[in-house]
């Protein structure tokens, strides 16, 4: 049977430690690119993903391997995100697979997404295969970290493949590893259809496509499908495996991946996760796993140029089409104007679409603070949600306010859990557990209001522990805290798009450091600006920017109009991405100004 | 009619805050640039132009010492000319009884003199070579020149005082110049005071205010950003720029304005030497300027006077309306403006933020 000669793998791995140069190596050595076509990680397809380092959108290889039994071999590579924003994906495209490589740089030992992904492999029943990379460099800890991978991943060490991808070593051990290793997938043709849909995106001349795991029964040409949990029906088109390039198969039998084109007009009509079946010939339930996601950070984008704001909804729409996690609607705030409220599913996903409309529509953008998910609970015990401080009713009117928690898991080196835990006492976070993983790595698990990780988190424990502390985290629930609104008045006109919910224990302090901060990131004007925050009706602070006094160009000599212009020009540039504010210019670092932490 | 600026490209010392076109002074060196500039001399006759102002610039002019005459003697030679004003930039160090003959016979009526300082810590810390005492030694040799007498001043260094502008004053009073430029230093990168704490705006401008008061006293009054002058005294080459008169430019990095186009000669000496011997215009920064440009660039440039634009007169120049380009500036910012006796300017006290007032004027 063709089932027996079928691997479904993934590779799961930490930021850096090699994923893509490995999937590279795979592709080569399977002759599926040639070394001279090979173009550098052509599994991450965006230039942005390119330069980020890692892999967004998930995709999906199909190679053919001769193994040394004599025997070939369909090895279907599937590639994951490896970023904490894209965990629902990540375990969606692991419940395709059969088998994970785990990939750890040995010169950086297991890092928090190695553990995080390789538990999602876990739990997924996936067989885990140890792939300790980098092994050519002077820095490379070979047993180390063979240790930390038995200690803490619980897989024996003497499993492990040592390779360099980037040298190509090891390479061969791999995938003759995949061929013994790996279990065949599993499935009966003969049973009613059941796939998978374990990624998607949007193609301008296709449509939709998807990909699929058939994991019962059998998919073909023309068949009328169902999407089980959208409820929608389509016909499909087009089957067919990417080797990489698109080979159009008549049908895709259990145990086997592919692409799926069916009509499907826009990303938002599928959702990762749900199970495809016949719908003459229905499976009684849907494969289990299904999650809709919501977003959990959001942010006002606002065009900086008010003219461009038919060209910012119709970015919004477009970016849409391929990334059925992001959400905006329209909002108008008094300050800024007309712009979108956009909900994102973490941090990097915010900077990505921010990235991305800039860079591919060429808009810049103002961003107001990010924001969480508030529920609040109004004097008739109901609960709304708000997604902006500017949302939060009058006081009068609520009881409670309600903010998400994240439990949050820290691998650092053991020197620096002093620093660690002081940073995060300033953060509201609430201490767990500690556990050792070898003798000088630690984990350190806080419950976190995630409000306090929205801004600068990341960069700060990186900065704290010059780079060696790593984290993941996950949305645990809602839990009542202290909260109020704090407003920041400009010119005694309170700023919607600077307001923030804060806790009430540190409001004050916060309300005095937070003008100082806009102080700083405001540039004298040509009036003078009043900056004031206020608590619950009352002012509580208050600072000034005096009026600039100098700005001229003076010695130059008087037929350089050309200088001359071009400084007044570049002093117009610089307004860009200033929003004015009654007849104050903001620039966009002030609005993000407010919520880093010193 | 025209006026004519004349880079000459060449200093024996780099002072640090320059950013113009300048290299080491050699022997060879300002020979070519002779040879050369005579030649560009001859080539710019084919714009027919009659020139009333002939001024030269730098670098260090007072470099050419004698050659002055041989240049001024060419410019007579080819061009037509009218002329009401011939200046010349000098440094303090250069000047002797030779050199004061040499701009007389070069027929020169107006020398300006970079002083910058009278501290010679501060003139120091600029990268100046000339002492106080060469600035003294040269007023006084200036001074029977029967010369219109201008004094360059940098203001605004790091640590520089109210002490250092009193010197600077104490000077101005007693020699009595016809004009006076005082400038503000700008931030040049890279250079060693970029380590010093940086003078406050507010010291800066006080410190030209102090200047400004001293010049008032003795009828010097402010008529661009930067310039002072005796009633009668204004530089008729420099009223050129900021009334937006044509002007060509000869030598390395010149700029020029003619024919509703502004361009600049090549920075690089070799490729100005080449453009020149070969006859061709290698224009660098070439602008056709539209109907709008113009209108706009001489509204920006007409604002720096103290007197600001004649409203009559540039309607009837350009046939637009300066109000009506400043509108959407003056919607708001109305209150920094004057507009009065059919004149409108920027009101003297913020002339200082010249820029952020006039930053949307491209739009």
């Amino acid at each position: 049977m063709i089932r027996d000669r079928i691997r479904n793998f993934s590779i799961v791995a930490h930021i850096d430690h090699g994923k893509t140069t490995l999937s590279d190596r795979l592709l080569e050595r399977t002759g599926a690119v040639s070394q001279r076509d090979l173009e550098e990680q052509m599994l991450d397809s965006m230039d942005l993903e390119k330069e980020r380092g890692i892999t967004i959108k998930a995709h999906y290889v199909r190679l053919t391997y001769k193994a040394k039994n004599g025997q070939t071999y369909y090895l279907n590579l599937i590639d994951t995100p490896g970023h904490v924003d894209f965990s629902y994906e990540v375990s969606r495209s692991l419940a395709a697979c059969e088998g994970a490589l785990l990939i750890v740089d040995a010169t950086q030992g297991v890092e928090a997404q190695t553990l995080a992904n390789a538990y999602l492999a876990i739990e997924n029943d996936l067989t885990i295969i140890p792939v300790i990379n980098k092994i050519d460099l002077p820095s490379a800890e070979v047993e180390k970290t063979e240790e930390q991978i038995e200690n803490v991943v619980g897989v024996p060490a003497d499993e492990a493949i040592l390779v360099s991808a980037k040298t190509g070593e090891g390479t061969e051990d791999i995938l003759e590893a995949l061929v013994e290793r790996v279990p065949p997938p599993e499935g009966d043709e003969t049973k009613p259809l059941k796939a998978l849909v374990f990624d998607s995106w949007y193609n301008p001349y296709r449509g939709v496509v998807l990909l699929i795991k058939v994991i019962e029964g059998k998919i073909k040409v023309k068949d009328k499908i169902k999407l089980m949990f959208s409820g929608s029906e389509y016909n499909v088109e087009e089957l067919g495996y990417f080797t990489p390039k698109e080979e159009k198969v008549k049908e895709i039998m259990a145990g086997d991946t592919g692409y799926l084109i069916a009509e499907i007009k826009k990303i938002s009509d599928v959702t990762v996760g749900d199970t495809i079946t016949l719908v003459h010939n229905p499976a009684d339930k849907p494969l289990p796993g299904f999650k809709r996601l919501k977003p959990m950070v959001f942010a006002g984008f606002y065009p900086a140029d008010k003219t461009t704001h038919e060209e910012l909804a119709d970015a919004l729409n477009k970016l849409s089409l391929n990334d059925s996690s992001f959400e905006f609607e329209p909002e108008n705030s008094p300050a800024l104007g007309l712009g979108y409220r956009c909900g994102f599913l973490g941090l990097l996903h915010r900077e990505i679409v921010q990235e991305r409309l800039e860079r591919e529509f060429n808009l810049t953008i103002i961003t107001t603070a990010p924001s969480v998910r508030y529920r609040v609970k109004l004097v008739d015990e109901t609960y709304i949600e708000i997604d902006s401080p500017a949302k939060l009713p009058e006081k009068s009117l609520y009881l409670a306010i309600e903010e998400p928690f994240m439990k949050v898991s820290l691998f650092t080196p053991q020197k620096y859990v002093g620093t660690i835990m002081k940073f995060l006492e300033t953060k509201r976070a609430i201490y767990k557990t500690m556990e050792y993983i070898s003798a000088q790595r630690v984990i350190l698990i806080y419950e976190i209001p995630f409000s306090e990780m929205v801004v600068d988190f990341y960069d700060k424990i990186k900065l704290l522990t010059s780079g060696y502390a790593s984290f993941d985290y996950e949305f645990i629930g809602f839990k009542e805290s202290p909260l109020e609104r704090l407003e920041i008045l400009i010119n005694n006109e309170s700023v919607d798009a600077l307001s923030l919910i804060v806790s009430k224990d540190t409001a004050y302090r916060k309300a005095r450091e937070l003008l100082l901060k806009l102080r700083k990131n405001i540039p004298k004007q040509l009036f003078e600006v009043i900056l004031q925050s206020k608590i619950g009706g009352r002012i509580i602070a208050r600072e000034t920017i005096k009026a600039l006094r100098k700005n001229v160009l003076a010695k130059c000599y008087g037929g350089d109009i050309t200088r001359k212009r071009k400084l007044l020009e570049k002093q117009k540039e610089g307004k860009k991405r200033m929003k004015k504010i009654g007849r104050i210019e903001v620039p966009q670092e002030a609005f993000l100004s407010i919520l880093k932490s010193d | 009619m025209s006026g004519l600026y004349i880079h000459y490209p060449f200093c024996n010392n780099i002072c640090y805050y320059c950013h113009f076109i300048k290299t080491k002074y050699n022997k060879d060196k300002n020979n070519r640039f002779i040879k050369t500039i005579i030649r560009e001399i001859e080539n710019i006759k084919k714009y027919d132009r009659i020139f009333e102002t002939i001024y030269f610039g730098g670098g260090t002019p007072s470099l050419l010492k004698k050659d002055i005459i041989l240049i001024m003697d060419n410019i007579k030679k080819n061009l037509n000319l009218n002329l009401k004003e011939t200046s010349i930039e000098i440094n303090p160090e250069d000047i002797d009884e030779s050199f004061i003959g040499f701009l007389r016979k070069g027929e020169i009526s107006r020398v300006s003199m970079g002083i910058q300082q009278m501290d010679d810590r501060l003139l120091n810390l600029l990268g100046r070579k000339h002492s106080s005492s060469d600035i003294y030694n040269a007023t006084e040799l200036l001074k029977n020149g029967d010369f219109i007498l201008n004094f360059d001043f940098i203001v605004g260094i790091p640590s520089e005082s109210e002490y250092e502008i009193e010197k600077i004053i104490d000077f101005i009073l007693k020699y009595q110049p016809d004009s006076v430029s005082v400038y503000f230093l700008e931030d040049v990168r890279g250079k060693y005071w970029e380590r010093m704490e940086k003078l406050k705006d507010e010291a800066k401008i006080k410190h030209f205010k102090m200047i400004e008061k001293a010049l008032e006293s003795i009828g010097i009054k402010r008529y661009e950003i930067s310039n002072f002058a005796k009633k009668g005294k204004t530089s008729i080459h420099n009223l050129k720029y900021w009334n937006y008169q044509e002007f060509l430019g000869i030598g390395p990095s010149a700029a020029s304005l003619s024919n509703k186009r502004r361009w600049k000669n090549p920075d690089s000496f070799k490729l100005w030497e080449d453009s020149v011997f070969q006859n061709r215009d290698d224009r660098k920064d070439e602008y056709i300027l539209t109907d709008s440009d113009i209108a706009k660039e001489a509204v920006m440039m007409g604002l720096r006077k103290t007197d600001g634009i004649d409203i009559s007169v540039f309607k009837k120049r350009f046939s637009a309306d300066p109000l009506n380009i400043l509108r959407k500036i003056l919607k708001d910012k109305k209150g920094f403006f004057e507009i009065k006796n059919g004149y409108i300017r920027i009101k003297k006290r913020y002339l200082f933020i010249f820029n952020s007032l006039l930053a949307e004027l491209f739009d």
